[in-house]
């Protein structure tokens, strides 16, 4: 949707937006309304190996036509079989289509409308013993050849088109009113395996791997298998639909019915899909009011509710004829009671079909108001602005099945949770000259946690970790710009204290041989670093620039950990300690930095050649390893050290180039309009290739409490792509 | 306009300033945050004492061999000190904490990889029970009724870890320091990690195995300190020390102390926990010091009694067993001050003219048939005491009349076991030197006695006036005349000239 989402506002940092109070890194007004879109028709075709291999797009603005109207539109497709990585796919259509009209000189109504549907087949990050015998950082465990045929476990697939009806009212030269209610709807989904007394179908599950066979000769041969045998380490989708075809099996009293018993090919393995289902309405308002030559006054109001439904559905069978809605985890726990063992005490033993709901359903309800007030003040040599906004959040859970592990606490609406929270900030910035500008700015927030971080597990029941409370974020930046004809500069010194943060993760926990969840509560993170960026026009269409970005991103409390299990109402600890102190955040590359040098030539074409470099990238670390038990009994030394520290990747340097061109037509083929163009773009990413460049690493979260080994479990990586290039070619018209 | 414009300086300096030092004070330290080195205890309240909790057992039952059932929600803690690593503690794990100290049975195998001596544990008592084993009280998990008394049996493996709960741990407890006589208060120290001071092993249980490993069964060995009091070291065959020595000097013992009705125990959790290397409570087992024969010989009070110093005796070897007049064991040694019959454990190698020191340090010292032997009971003195410094040595016999020894013999019988010589005396009595025959010179008659199997036994004696050297011995069996208990034995026909 590029063409059409060209007209943005943007801010950077805490500075001051007209459209929105802003976070903390800026804000993203995005006018896409028809008369802002040029008038023209352009057609595009781009190739590509990144995330899809083709795109084809066609746009049209009419422009601001008689008696007011303006219409624009665009429809995309994207798509490729097989992406830089194998095993990823992408199909997928987007649209966008936008009415306006304009009421005299002072009213406008538009309806926007835009949407995509897409689905993709993705990759799991995996762990280096696996890229290392697979030979490529691009081994994708996720796919396996079926008939010939490249299949892909885990699609991904969103939909979830938006519709904005707006209203602009020019009050009188020094005011305007800007109304705007929006509807956004649909559905995201990601699929997967889902198994029942069958073993693991994942080509990497761990016992595959021959780091953990112990007999000599079948680790020498499982090695071998690995490296030479392709099928071998992919999914094996024949055994997957022999297993189901082979599994005959009468369910007792299937549906709760006394006596009603089914008989069939019960699926051992299917693909599940678990399904978020988003409806969205947002309601704002905002108004402008210059109120002198220095003074400009911004307020606004904003309401949204959203409701979204968490599921997952039976995609395909594969083979079977049937599953049954059973919480297979909880018979060990349970081996006597079949009410445990139900997902949904109201249709017990469920017999599933393809498209059949099962395992968890819930509701999640989240609405928030908010308002704002803002003053901007600008004068000769000093400009500063004040603002601050008020909100309140409520959300809430209502669970769809009645859980036979929580029975009392899974079904109905839980508890409505509410935050009432503020903020405010400022800022000054100081023009010595035309040329140079100091500034400072400050900012202090609560904020509502997020619902999925505060209910200990949302699939199963309704408890959230008692005692919420809002997260504090103080904030304070101050920098120096410097806009010359031949230079530029810019340079921010920033810290940011965000406390009394939330998270939720939930793995499968090695000592209490069930699914666990840590609710890990009094996450105070710290953002602190130096950005600098220039820009220096060397002349005779030369320009180089240079920017850095130094940052540490880290916790600097001990986090506490609520622990409860899936399959068992026992809380198993409340506030243990982890000692996450000074473990880094995992956010990326902590340092970055580039070096660029551009020739733009009065012939209409340009050529950026750039190099970047990528430090201090942390491996996200497993909380439930830094705590007591996790290095319980053993004394100072390697192996203690080496579950505590934190992994951090090596260092990365890539070279990329861009090439722009453009044509008139008319200069070359006789017939064209004047205002005809053609552009052609090249983008070179990663010029050298370099395959190492772990993009995210990030621990288990099953840890070897036994023998406490980390390498049992090891961190799973991805890997950024290799040489990858974008060429697109565009016609546009008007 | 002005004012607002100096001001608004003023502040962005002082702004740009502090954010240029908050920035730098807000780095990152260098170290990731740990957990600490030695653990954590977890979250609960401890509400009985581990004594209390033993007075309540006591209290409840009439007499001993019940078990209770533990229904209220008490918790207490204490540290490990004995676990199942050696293997000495079968599925058992001991506590104690400031008041005393208990017995918990468990059925972990290799419990000690999660709970090991010198950890704290904090054990949530509702659903235990509390038993008796031979009046040693210790919890269990429920009750076993299958053997002639109800015990508590050890607590399942599913539930180890809903009523054990790890804390802190190398805590290093050490032991109370005792005496075996402290012990006899076997209420206070049962199940107390103890030292007990100044103990050794018995004579008998030193270098000995502490269990039998082959048929993988427990063994007691006795502990005596210097007053006289003792204990029982009872060791499992199942130890992983099991064939590991017991020390031979004096020290200290550590270890559980146990009971097992009226006995009492200790139980080691190693080897290393008995360290006796100084000099026994008799001194031995250090250098040993020069005592005179003489002095030996006036140690003996009419009964057979042991040498209780660590002390040896340097003489030479005064008789032959080569020509064999004596039991090959056996030996006479002599040094200025007398002579002494030696008994020793084996046929010994020891020659005629050998300057031997032998420790006879515990030998025990007694009459056998009235002549006064070291080494007198079994187990006798052992070969390797005694050692040979020099070879070749001889001994200048004594001159004597028969009437001097006779009245030697009735009054201080210093001269019995020395090598004398009698001159101008003739032999009678028999024709060769075998058995009892007489000696005869101007003062009187004495018996001179030869076995039957000495080499020289079956030779001619001389006839006329000769000088005969020998040893001179006791025997409360003579029967033939002169009807004295002296005999001298020679040891060949060289000693009749």
């Amino acid at each position: 949707m590029n063409d059409v989402t060209r007209s943005r506002e943007s801010t950077f940092g805490l500075n001051p937006s007209n459209y929105t109070y802003g976070s903390l890194d800026g804000s993203l007004s995005i006018d896409a309304r028809a008369s802002r879109q040029r008038k023209q028709f352009s057609l595009s075709y781009a190739k590509s190996n990144r995330t899809y291999n083709n795109r084809l797009m066609a746009s049209y603005g009419s422009g601001l036509l008689n008696g007011g109207w303006a219409f624009s539109a665009s429809l995309s497709r994207r798509w490729g079989e097989e992406a830089y990585v194998p095993g990823t796919f992408t199909d997928g259509w987007s649209w966008y289509g936008s009415l306006e009209k304009r009421f005299g000189n002072n009213h406008s109504l538009s309806l926007t409308h835009m949407g995509a549907n897409t689905l993709n087949g993705r990759a799991n990050p995996a762990i280096q013993e696996a890229y290392d015998l697979a030979g490529t950082n691009y081994y994708n465990p996720n796919w396996g050849y079926q008939n010939g045929k490249v299949r892909n476990a885990r699609h991904a697939r969103q939909q979830q088109p938006l519709t904005v009806l707006s209203h602009e009212w020019k009050i009188n030269p020094k005011s305007e009113l800007e109304t705007s209610i929006g509807y956004q709807y649909g559905m995201t989904s990601l699929s997967g395996f889902d198994w029942f007394n069958a073993t693991d179908p994942r080509p990497d599950y761990y016992r595959r791997l021959p780091s953990y066979i112990t007999d000599p000769d079948l680790k020498a041969e499982a090695t071998h298998l690995w490296q030479t045998d392709e099928n071998y380490r992919q999914v094996d989708w024949e055994n997957i639909y022999n297993v189901n075809l082979n599994s005959n099996e009468t369910i007792l009293d299937a549906g709760g019915i006394v006596g009603n018993n089914v008989t069939g090919k019960r699926s051992r393995y299917i693909i599940e899909e678990r399904v978020t289902e988003n409806k969205r309405l947002t309601f704002a308002m905002n108004y402008n009011q210059v109120l002198s030559d220095h003074f400009v006054l911004s307020a606004g109001v904003l309401a949204q509710g959203q409701k979204s439904e968490n599921y997952k559905r039976v995609g395909d069978l594969l083979g079977g004829e049937f599953y049954v809605d059973l919480n297979q985890w909880a018979e060990q726990d349970f081996p006597d009671s079949s009410e445990a063992l139900q997902n949904n005490l109201e249709t017990p033993n469920r017999i599933l079909h393809e498209g059949d709901k099962f395992g968890y359903y819930y509701i999640s309800t989240v609405n928030k108001n908010m308002g704002w007030a803002q003053g901007q003040f600008k004068f000769n040599r000093v400009d500063f602005f004040a603002a601050f906004h008020v909100a309140s959040t409520e959300f809430y859970r209502t669970g769809k099945y009645r859980n036979g592990i929580f029975a009392n606490t899974s079904f109905g609406d839980s508890k409505k949770e509410n935050f009432n929270t503020y903020g405010a900030k400022g800022g000054v910035t100081f023009k010595l000259n035309g040329r140079n500008y100091f500034f400072v700015n400050g900012a202090y927030e609560t904020r509502a946690p997020l619902f999925e971080n505060v209910y200990v597990s949302p699939r199963t029941r309704n408890d959230v970790i008692p005692n919420l409370v809002e997260e504090k974020i103080t904030s304070i930046e101050g920098g120096y710009i410097m806009r010359a004809p031949k230079v530029k500069i810019r340079t921010t010194l920033y810290y940011t204290q965000m406390n009394d943060g939330y998270n939720a993760v939930n793995f499968w926990h090695d000592d209490f041989r069930t699914f666990v969840n840590y609710t890990l509560s009094n996450i105070d993170r710290r953002h602190v670093g130096l950005e600098f960026g220039t820009e220096v026009t060397l002349g005779q269409g030369w320009s180089t620039n240079f920017a850095t970005a130094i940052g540490q991103y880290y916790y600097t409390d001990r986090m506490k950990a609520t622990i409860t299990q899936d399959n068992n109402a026992d809380v198993l600890a409340v506030d243990d300690t982890i000692y996450s102190k000074n473990f880094f955040f995992a956010n990326g590359p902590q340092h970055a930095g580039m070096v660029g040098i551009t020739y733009r030539s009065k012939k209409f074409w340009t050529a950026i050649l750039s190099a970047n470099y990528f430090g201090n990238n942390y491996t996200d670390f497993n909380p439930a390893r830094r705590t007591v038990s996790g290095v319980e009994l053993l004394n100072e030394g390697e192996l203690r050290e080496s579950i505590i520290d934190q992994q951090k990747s090596d260092g990365q340097f890539t070279l990329d180039f861009f090439g722009t061109k453009s044509w008139r037509v008319s200069d070359i083929f006789n017939g064209f309009r004047r205002n005809t163009f053609l552009v052609f773009n090249i983008g070179v990413s990663n010029i050298l290739d370099n395959q190492d460049i772990v993009q995210t690493g990030f621990e288990q979260l099953r840890f070897d409490y036994a023998d406490k080994n980390p390498n049992k479990f090891p961190p799973r990586y991805y890997y950024g792509f290799g040489r990858n290039y974008f060429a697109s070619i565009i016609i546009r018209f008007n | 306009m002005n004012n607002l414009l100096h001001t608004s300086k003023k502040l962005l300096v002082l702004a740009l300033l502090a954010i240029i030092s908050i920035h730098f004070t807000s780095c990152r330290e260098d170290e990731f945050d740990q957990p600490p080195l030695n653990g954590a205890d977890p979250n609960l309240t401890v509400n009985m004492t581990i004594d209390s909790l033993k007075k309540i057992y006591r209290d409840s039952i009439i007499v001993f061999n019940k078990v209770v059932t533990l229904n209220n929600d008490w918790i207490i803690s204490g540290v490990i000190t004995a676990d199942d690593k050696s293997g000495n503690f079968y599925k058992t794990m001991v506590i104690e904490d400031a008041t005393a100290g208990i017995a918990i049975r468990l059925d972990q195998s290799e419990f000690h990889t999660k709970f090991p001596i010198g950890r704290r544990v904090f054990i949530k008592l509702k659903g235990l029970v509390m038993g008796d084993y031979g009046n040693l009280i210790q919890l269990g998990g429920y009750v076993d009724n299958t053997g002639t008394f109800p015990e508590a049996a050890p607590i399942p493996f599913s539930l180890v870890n809903e009523h054990i709960i790890g804390g802190m741990y190398n805590l290093n407890p050490q032991p109370a320091k005792v005496t075996i006589l402290d012990l006899s208060n076997t209420d206070k120290w049962q199940n107390r990690f103890v030292e007990i001071q100044n103990c050794e092993f018995d004579p008998a249980d030193t270098n000995q195995t502490y269990a039998d490993a082959v048929l993988f069964q427990s063994i007691n060995r006795i502990v005596n300190d210097c007053n006289g009091g003792s204990v029982i070291v009872r060791t499992s065959g199942y130890s992983n020390f099991a064939t590991k020595k017991t020390p031979t000097g004096k020290g200290t013992l550590k270890g559980i102390f146990s009971i097992f009705s009226s006995d009492k125990q200790m139980i080691v959790r190693d080897e290393f926990d008995a360290k006796m290397d100084s000099l026994r409570c008799n001194g031995a087992g250090g250098p040993a010091s020069l005592i005179n024969i003489s002095d030996v010989r006036n140690l003996y009070s009419g009964t057979t009694t042991a040498v209780n110093s660590n002390v040896y005796i340097l003489g030479v070897v005064t008789s032959d067993r080569n020509t064999s007049n004596l039991n090959s064991k056996n030996l006479f040694i002599q040094d200025a001050t007398g002579g002494i019959c030696v008994r020793f454990a084996a046929n010994h190698t020891f020659n005629i003219g050998d300057s031997l020191s032998i420790n006879i340090a515990g030998q025990s010292l007694g009459e056998f048939s009235g002549l006064l032997q070291l080494g007198t009971s079994t187990p006798n003195v052992p070969n390797a005491n005694g050692v040979v410094l020099a070879t070749g040595k001889s001994v200048t016999p004594q001159v004597v009349t028969v009437a001097q020894i006779l009245a030697n013999m009735a009054g201080s019988d210093s001269w019995e076991s020395s090598l004398l010589k009698i001159t101008n005396a003739t032999i009678s009595g028999g024709a060769t030197y075998a058995g009892s025959i007489q000696i005869n010179d101007a003062s009187g008659v004495m018996t001179m006695y030869t076995a039957s199997a000495a080499t020289f036994s079956g030779t001619a004696v001389p006839s006329g006036t000769v000088s005969i050297t020998g040893i001179l011995s006791d025997f409360t069996g003579t029967v033939t005349p002169p009807n004295t208990n002296a005999q001298m034995l020679i040891r060949s026909t060289a000693d009749v000239q």
